[in-house]
């Protein structure tokens, strides 16, 4: 029989132990969730897996899978925390970012990760890669990077640009391997190499990409919730564009997250005990539509103003989103800094002010209801990218406009035909919305130099590029910010856009799994990702 | 024997009833509804089918009934066009290649192999995406699809009755060709073209629902079957009878069809049931 | 009007090259300059329009290039697809296989639900089983495939539970999609198969004398199958290309891969090398595939072969 002195000597020790047994244990079960295949069911495909061709969202969420990037946006409040890199300065003018980058990361094909490297990836943006991609837009004015021994990179820009931080943290601008690309050439849209948690082992066209772990992965950024490799052991990242397939799919289990669920779907699958569903508002810009400066009749700033008073986003928001979300009045989401909702005072739904603007104008009522103004009928031509968003909106928009006289027509194109038409300046309405955490959003949307890119009012006008360009440049946030809502004052009173309604994403997830997270765009995070058996 | 025709002739009755009812709302359709088929009202969106709504509303508040009804116009005339340019085509090609014979046949048989070896819809894809969406053009290359499926079938039931005594007899008694082929060959074998053009108008109208539901249809907010019926795919959880009205007319329609085309082919002659067996 | 097997193989030679010339002639009969044309969709920079002009050289004479086209796809360079820039002979073999296991699960499943239904209706003529099978029959045809498809989803993997919806591998996978198209099919062999079965049934009974035990109408039976065997196999033939239609839907809305999606998305984005490439595969298929047909059309005929004598 132990003594009772013996006792109270031990019991210290084993509280310890009983303390830090329990403090191990979670590491124990944490090795038990390890393993598995995660199928994710996607809706739009892919164009290619390569970061410096792509403008979709959709390659975005694959790319961040696989690719690091130098740092990473805490969604929480929006700060800027390590990646690839441990810390950074800038310099006084705005111009200059110093990076001190982390050692001992490699690629999936075992080359070391180094300033080199990340100048590399840098450089071959720049290289006219054909289709213009978003990185291009993201990184802005870049002029060059200098590798400072191994693990310092210096990167200068022409101009000050100040959302440069919040640009590094996307997967676009994620670390490519050098090697890799020049092995590779046009095969590394196919199977791009980075250094992610995961890497790419086969892309099947309109089928399905899938990834595998990265056994060497161990530099996950602070930010995530465990270190070390991540726990799946695969991923299948399948294309299922129909929305009914994925609701239905999701709640038999044939697949593990399904996104971007049909509104109408919500409701029903939330009495469902098998699957949980995450909803997240994304930084970036809400669904929008942008009328032609540029193409009669959308160049008559009454025609555009009336647009903007004849367009009834409740009824938006309750028939199209079944109240899943609200309207948008500023030209960025709630989530964004610069965030202002001035088209509510600004463009407020009216439809006899859209008449009186209309009659004021010159455009009077015809035999059919549609206005004509010296012989020409008010027409508007709608071109819209096929599985882009907007199906369902742009009814429901052309019945309103034609309530006021207005006849939209609309036209569906596959995406990169409906980029195409845009660029061409064919279209009076066209459409586009971002996942994006910086207001400078805003210069790819509206300046001149857009113009071959995706801004989609065709707009030209030389003190918006100025106080955009101002505005991208700006170090200190507050006044920052204070321009942005002025410039989107401004876009406002011109009628350049017309924000409907706020972006909300909602995302099925089956009971099984655990540990999803979104970014600040609402892009899937699946390192932390387990699968509960 | 009578018994199993006169079974025969009440479905086909039936069918010829529905038909005639489709017909006369297609016609008459937009005069008599009442509400407008565009005319969106998003306070009853989503409303099941009630006394008010025999049909129930769509995601916009649609009376999906007058969709329907308003819709029968513009499906059926597609199905019927794109008949009316298969029959057109058929009739031109199989007449001469069957009536001439000889290189003249061999030549124009080998197009129609050609042109049998595309598959229907993936011609009918080409098309529209060259010339664009709507329903012209979906009743175009839906029409030139069918082509060489009527060309068969005539020229093989011309080479048949070419050699009949009558038309022999024709021939002989000095007609010129042209006079003998209208005149005599024509007449004798538009029994079961006929019948064929009947079934095609089925093929047409699911034929143009599914290059609908691929995006190349009528431009929204026009309401068409196909159309509506892609359209409503969405919702079947939450507004079922957003599809089931135009599906279950398109269905109704197309089995219409069917019965009637098939009694045709009984009464006019049951040896033909093989030469129209596709 | 029955035609021999050499005679056939000799008429199937200048089809094949009747697909081709007009395979080749798709992008040139398109209005505007067809480097442009092909490369509308693909945002491409002045360098790779040059380069593709290099390539194609579409300043020769037609006659040069069609023979240089002929010359190239014999060896199974098809060029390469615009988007993907993969060769389009390694796209489409990664899609056919998927489709070819679609095309026979649904041939399978029509032949099976046509003769089912088809017996049972020739059985008892005329009455309500008849009238049942037919319609039920005429059900699959008057539908259109992705509404069929999806109803298919939901009440089978969605409410019963007993069957995947999407994805490769398995045959589980495949019953859905492949009743789907099937389906339209059965309502054709059925019609078939009860008239047959009703033409052989009748002259059983009228020209023998009543069938004594269960060997008679073995006998019958089987002979029955057999008339209605040629029909069906003609059917078969004839809608082939009505089958791969039928893909172009199911393979979207099951979300499967294969030549019906492919050739979607490649008349979508205007992908010509591609769209070539689908076409040409596909015509050449369905003249392979009616050539066989007529094979086992002679095969199963007795009369046809002895006619050919020793193959």
């Amino acid at each position: 029989m132990p003594s009772r002195r013996l006792l109270r000597q031990l019991t210290p020790w084993l509280v310890l132990v009983t303390v830090l047994g329990g403090v191990a244990m979670p590491r124990l079960t944490v090795a038990a969730k390890a393993g598995g295949r995660l199928v994710f069911a996607a809706r739009q495909d892919i164009d290619t897996l390569d970061p410096h061709i792509t403008n979709r969202a959709a390659t975005r969420k694959i790319l961040l899978q696989f690719l690091d990037t130098l740092v990473v946006i805490d969604p929480k409040d929006g700060s800027v925390k390590p990646g690839l890199a441990e810390k950074w300065d800038v310099s006084p003018d705005g111009k200059t970012y110093t990076f001190h980058l982390r050692k001992n990361v490699k690629f999936h094909d075992g080359t070391p990760f180094d300033a080199a490297a990340m100048k590399f990836t840098f450089d071959r943006i720049q290289t006219p890669l054909g289709a213009p991609g978003v990185a291009r837009s993201f990184i802005g004015p870049y002029e060059s990077s200098e590798a400072v021994g191994a693990s310092t990179l210096r990167v200068r820009f022409k101009q000050p640009y100040s959302p440069f931080l919040r640009m590094a943290a996307l997967a676009p601008l994620g670390a490519i391997s050098p090697t890799a690309m020049q092995k590779l050439g046009d095969q590394f849209a196919r199977k791009p190499v980075g250094t992610g948690p995961f890497m790419v082992k086969e892309w099947i066209n309109k089928e399905q990409v899938v990834l595998v772990k990265n056994p060497a992965y161990n530099w996950a950024p602070a930010l995530a919730e465990h270190q070390g490799p991540a726990y799946l052991d695969e991923i299948q990242w399948r294309f299922v564009l129909e929305a009914p397939t994925r609701t239905a799919i999701i709640q038999t289990g044939e697949v593990n997250v399904a996104e971007d669920l049909s509104y109408a779907d919500v409701a029903g699958l939330e009495k469902n005990p098998d699957v949980r569903i995450l909803r997240g508002v994304p930084a970036g810009t809400p669904w929008t539509i942008y009328p032609n400066v540029q193409r009669p009749p959308t160049n008559d700033l009454a025609v555009r103003r009336a647009l903007g008073y004849a367009i009834n986003r409740d009824a938006i928001v309750r028939v199209v989103f079944h109240n899943e979300s609200k309207p948008a009045w500023s030209l960025l989401q709630p989530t964004t800094p610069g965030y202002a909702p001035l088209a509510k005072e600004i463009l407020p739904y009216d439809p006899s002010r859209a008449k009186k603007t209309l009659d004021e104008a010159g455009w009077k009522p015809g035999a059919d209801g549609i206005r004509v103004k010296d012989g020409k009928r008010l027409e508007l031509l709608w071109i819209f990218g096929a599985n882009n968003g907007y199906e369902e909106m742009a009814p429901l928009i052309q019945a309103m406009a034609r309530e006021v006289g207005m006849d939209i027509q609309l036209r569906e194109q596959p995406r990169a035909q409906m980029e195409e038409a845009n660029r061409k300046s064919e279209h009076n309405i066209g459409e586009v919305n971002w996942w994006f955490p910086d207001p400078s959003i805003m210069t790819t949307n509206f300046h001149t130099k857009s113009l071959f890119g995706f801004n989609r009012p065709r707009l030209s006008n030389p003190e918006i590029d100025q106080q955009l360009d101002q505005a991208a440049a700006m170090t200190a946030e507050g006044p920052r910010m204070e321009l942005y809502k002025k410039i989107q004052r401004t876009l406002f009173e011109q009628a350049d856009a017309y924000p409907l309604v706020d972006q909300v994403t909602i995302v099925g997830v089956r009971k099984e799994v655990k540990g999803y997270r979104f970014n600040v765009v609402t892009f899937p995070i699946l390192y932390d990702v387990s699968l509960e058996k | 024997m009578t018994l199993r025709l006169l079974a025969r002739r009440k479905a086909a009755l039936l069918g010829a009833a529905v038909l005639g009812l489709v017909v006369v709302l297609a016609v008459a359709g937009p005069a008599i509804i009442r509400t407008d088929p565009l005319k969106m009202n998003p306070v009853l969106a989503l409303t099941p089918p009630n006394a008010e709504h025999p049909f129930g509303t769509d995601q916009y508040g649609r009376d999906v009934l007058t969709r329907v009804i308003a819709g029968a116009r513009l499906s059926l005339v597609t199905g019927l066009g794109a008949v009316v340019i298969a029959l057109a085509g058929g009739l031109g090609l199989g007449l001469v290649s069957g009536a001439a014979g000889g290189t003249v046949d061999l030549l124009v048989m080998r197009v129609v192999d050609v042109m049998m070896a595309f598959p229907s819809v993936l011609l009918a894809l080409v098309v529209v995406a060259v010339l664009g969406h709507g329903s012209t053009n979906v009743m175009v290359a839906v029409g030139v699809s069918l082509i060489p499926t009527f060309v068969r079938l005539i020229r093989g039931n011309v080479l048949v009755v070419r050699e009949q005594p009558y038309v022999e007899a024709a021939r002989a008694l000095g007609c010129r060709p042209r006079r003998v082929t209208l005149r005599h060959i024509l007449p004798n074998i538009i029994a079961p073209v006929i019948v064929l053009a009947t079934i095609a108008i089925a093929w047409s109208i699911i034929i143009g629902a599914s290059l609908s539901f691929l995006g190349l249809g009528p431009r929204p907010p026009i309401p068409e079957w196909g159309v509506d019926l892609s359209n409503g795919r969405n919702y079947l959880l939450r507004g079922w009878w957003i599809s089931a009205g135009p599906g279950i007319a398109i269905m109704t329609t197309v089995v219409a069809v069917n019965l009637v085309g098939d009694t045709l082919r009984d009464v006019l002659d049951p040896r033909l049931r093989s030469l129209t067996n596709l | 009007m029955l035609v021999s097997l050499q005679q056939r193989l000799a008429l199937a030679i200048p089809v094949v090259f009747g697909v081709s010339v007009v395979v080749f002639a798709i992008v040139h009969l398109l209005p505007g300059d067809p480097v442009l044309v092909m490369l509308s969709g693909a945002n491409a920079t002045p360098e790779q329009v040059a380069e593709l002009r290099a390539q194609l050289r579409f300043d020769d004479p037609l006659v040069v290039q069609y023979l240089r086209f002929l010359r190239r796809a014999v060896v199974g360079d098809l060029g390469r697809s615009i988007f993907s820039k993969r060769p389009v002979f390694e796209e489409i073999a990664t899609q056919l296989p998927s489709t070819l296991e679609l095309a026979g699960a649904a041939i399978a499943i029509a032949v099976a639900a046509g003769l089912v239904l088809g017996i049972l209706a020739a059985l008892r003529p005329n009455s309500w089983l008849d009238r049942l099978a037919m319609l039920i029959a005429l059900g699959g045809v008057s539908m259109p495939s992705f509404w069929l498809g999806l109803l298919l989803i939901f009440g089978f993997s969605l409410e019963l539970g007993w069957l995947p919806a999407t994805g490769q591998g398995g045959w589980q996978r495949l019953i859905l999609p492949a009743a789907t198209i099937g389906l339209g099919y059965a309502a054709v062999v059925a019609r078939l198969v009860r008239s047959s079965f009703l033409e052989v049934l009748g002259h059983a009974y009228i020209g023998t004398a009543r069938a004594k035990g269960l060997a008679e109408r073995v006998v019958v039976l089987k002979h029955a199958l057999g008339n209605a065997l040629i029909p069906v196999v003609t059917i078969i033939g004839v809608q082939l290309g009505n089958l791969l239609a039928g893909t172009i839907i199911v393979e979207t809305v099951f979300s499967r891969r294969g030549m019906g999606r492919l050739a979607v998305t490649a008349v979508l984005d205007k992908d010509y090398p591609l769209i070539q490439g689908v076409v040409l595969v596909s015509a050449l298929g369905y003249v392979l595939v009616n050539l066989l047909v007529d094979v086992s059309y002679s095969l199963i005929d007795p009369r046809i072969r002895h006619r050919e004598g020793a193959a």
